[in-house]
């Protein structure tokens, strides 16, 4: 426990420069795109004059030079402030935190589904590699591959909601239904299926192919003909002795995909009206909303690093070789 | 009438004729050999000679790429060949089991030692977790591991080659099995090791009254632990005898050749007083040879040995087997009617 508390004082310390690296380099990247938050509201109103948008960007401090925004975006941060939204009208942070449970949500269940659907398939693929259950696996793996995420959302929206009626087509949960409870958490449940699916099935494909890799090269190693020579069964030698070890890789690539799964949401999001962080990124791109930005960029770092170290951890328990430093 | 085979009264094992191919590649071409009750054999030859192709066969544990292609495996009134798959499972480990070469490797290194002995124990009879338990301590205990309750808990990666392969020894040895099969045990072991663990599995063997297939290219191992000593070369056995009259009176020139290169047997050699000898060419050139198989490397080869492959037949005594015509004594030829 002491090793886990020392590794975790170690990431935070290192956390810091990536975390400053990550706040400048957006920074001065995000101005590098043309025109700013008082042009997209100026667009939006239909009609401003040269003078109201010189208000607007004096009252926000656009009309600052960039170092000078820069230095007062970092004094806010010093204070623990994302700073201000113009376009929503209030502070970044409480905009955030409207947003993240339902990113996270999305995000939690996508992963949970495409560990658990790639995994068992990968360990099936290997089972039965070479053969027919494994070549047709391999071919659907491949699909989910290969076919962007919105279009998949798309498909499932024609055949779930418009053909079938099954599920909800968009949105987090019935507005205005009123529900509590049970009912309240089921309906929940049927809005969260088709977008953590279409953005699960990406990483179910990644999985299931890593997996299958990891358990045919774990298949010869030594210490799995001695589980045979035991006498265990093939059920117990595959999950006990072979996928137990074939797990590390995919801890890794998993960790590493946090970020992407994040990018994944901004197009899911989109396309089923789930009100999260990844289509409240994609809105401030378009209204040049710097600040809430900024502050989505930030707050996505630290998951990653949080992840990260998580993966370190969740490592050092399966693999008892690595230690904790 | 059949010929007498030493062991053949009721043995533990009983191999005949046993063909393993790897492809179109032979690996083992016709060998028999049997082993007694309490009784140690050692396999011995060198490198890819089949004798680790034969302990595999024996589990039918043979990789994917490997199959027996004929002959039958007998142990006790079973036939290891036709045994439903379930059937097998339990005799793995249980009445036969298996110490490997490499201890480095065969052991998971993401699980505890004691998880990895009870599970052996748990998959072969009805004992609570608890009792399991404490049988592998008793086992690691039975193998000399210091501390064993200590130890019990720690992973593969904290021991010493030794100690794994101790490890390995008590998993093996956990169900009370009735032939032990070790295959290379010391090889990838500290010689000051090596003698630890071979006293080791000689006193189990007593102890539990177990046969023990001892596989090695180590005639200087053989001299001290075996019985009885079947010499193989390219996949068939060249000459078998008790132990001391191999070592007295080796026959066959493939097995003079080997303790020639062996350091320890022959008397007042070392190296600095000149180059160990060795048998010229390889075991590679036994491909497609249809005479004997040892004729391209043995000096004493006549023009009919590379026409005529020789069995194993009785050679002086009823106990000692030879394949070599060339090399027999006066009454071999007798015999072999």
């Amino acid at each position: 426990m002491a090793r886990v508390l020392r590794t975790l004082r170690r990431t935070a310390w290192q956390a810091i420069p990536t975390v400053i690296a990550v706040v400048v380099i957006d920074f001065f990247l995000l101005r590098l795109a043309p025109g700013d938050a008082a042009d997209a509201l100026a667009a939006e109103s239909g009609s401003a004059t040269e003078e109201t948008m010189a208000a607007l960007r004096a009252h926000f401090g656009l009309d600052q030079p960039a170092f000078v925004q820069f230095l007062s975006y970092i004094g806010n941060l010093l204070h623990f402030s994302l700073g201000f939204s113009p376009l929503y009208n209030m502070p970044v942070s409480r905009l955030i935190g409207e947003r993240l449970p339902g990113t996270l949500l999305l995000m939690a269940t996508a992963l949970s589904l495409a560990l658990l659907i790639g995994i068992t398939a990968g360990v099936v693929m290997s089972m039965f590699a070479g053969r027919l259950t494994d070549r047709v696996l391999s071919v659907i793996a491949l699909l989910f591959y290969s076919v962007p995420g919105f279009w998949i959302g798309l498909m499932l929206i024609v055949l779930f909601s418009v053909r079938l009626g099954w599920l909800p087509s968009g949105g987090a949960e019935t507005i205005g239904a009123g529900l509590t409870g049970w009912p309240w958490l089921l309906d929940r449940a049927r809005h969260l299926i088709l977008p953590a699916v279409s953005l699960a099935l990406f990483f179910i494909a990644i999985y299931a192919r890593l997996v299958r890799a990891s358990m045919l090269e774990v298949r010869d190693q030594d210490y799995v003909r001695t589980a045979t020579a035991k006498g265990l069964s093939r059920t117990a030698v595959t999950l006990r002795h072979m996928l137990w070890n074939a797990l590390l890789p995919v801890t890794t690539v998993a960790g590493m995909h946090v970020g992407a799964i994040l990018g994944g949401a901004v197009v899911v999001e989109t396309v089923f009206s789930w009100p999260g962080l990844g289509r409240l990124a994609f809105e401030a791109v378009l209204k040049r909303d710097f600040s809430v930005l900024l502050g989505i960029l930030l707050l996505s770092s630290l998951l990653v690093i949080a992840v990260n170290v998580l993966v370190d951890l969740l490592q050092a328990w399966l693999d008892p070789r690595i230690a904790l430093r | 009438m059949p010929l007498e085979f030493p062991g053949r009264e009721d043995p533990l094992l009983d191999v005949r004729d046993l063909f393993i191919s790897f492809g179109d590649n032979a690996a083992v071409r016709g060998l028999d050999f049997t082993i007694r009750r309490g009784e140690t054999l050692a396999l011995v030859g060198e490198s890819g000679c089949g004798k680790s192709a034969t302990a595999l066969s024996l589990l039918r544990l043979l990789p994917p790429a490997g199959r027996v292609a004929g002959g039958s495996i007998r142990f006790e009134d079973r036939d290891i060949l036709r045994l439903p798959e379930n059937e097998m499972r339990r005799l793995r480990g249980g009445a036969i089991s298996m110490v490997f070469q490499e201890p480095m490797t065969s052991l998971n290194p993401v699980l505890p030692i004691g998880r990895q002995i009870t599970e052996a124990i748990r998959s072969h009879e009805r004992v609570s977790a608890r009792a399991a338990r404490a049988r592998a301590i008793e086992l690691l205990n039975l193998v000399r591991i210091p501390e064993a309750h200590r130890r019990i808990d720690d992973y593969p990666h904290t021991l010493s080659g030794g100690m794994r392969q101790r490890v390995m020894i008590a998993m093996a040895v956990a169900c009370r099995p009735r032939l032990l099969i070790a295959d290379e045990p010391t090889t990838a072991l500290d010689v000051t090791i090596q003698a630890q663990v071979l006293e080791l599995l000689d006193r189990l063997r007593q102890d539990l009254s177990m046969g023990l297939l001892l596989i090695t290219h180590d005639l200087g191992l053989v001299a001290d632990w075996a019985d009885r000593v079947v010499v193989m070369y390219a996949g068939r056995k060249c000459e078998e005898a008790p132990v001391e009259t191999l070592l007295r009176a080796p026959l066959h020139p493939y097995t003079s050749g080997l303790m020639a290169c062996s350091p320890k047997l022959a008397s007042g050699l070392h190296f600095r007083q000149g180059r160990l000898p060795e048998i010229g060419g390889s075991v590679a050139s036994a491909a497609d040879v249809a005479g004997c198989l040892f004729a391209p490397r043995c000096a004493s080869a006549r023009d009919a040995c590379h026409a005529v492959r020789p069995d194993a037949k009785p050679a002086g005594s009823r106990d000692h087997l030879l394949a070599c015509p060339v090399h027999a004594p006066a009454d071999y030829a007798i015999a072999c009617c």
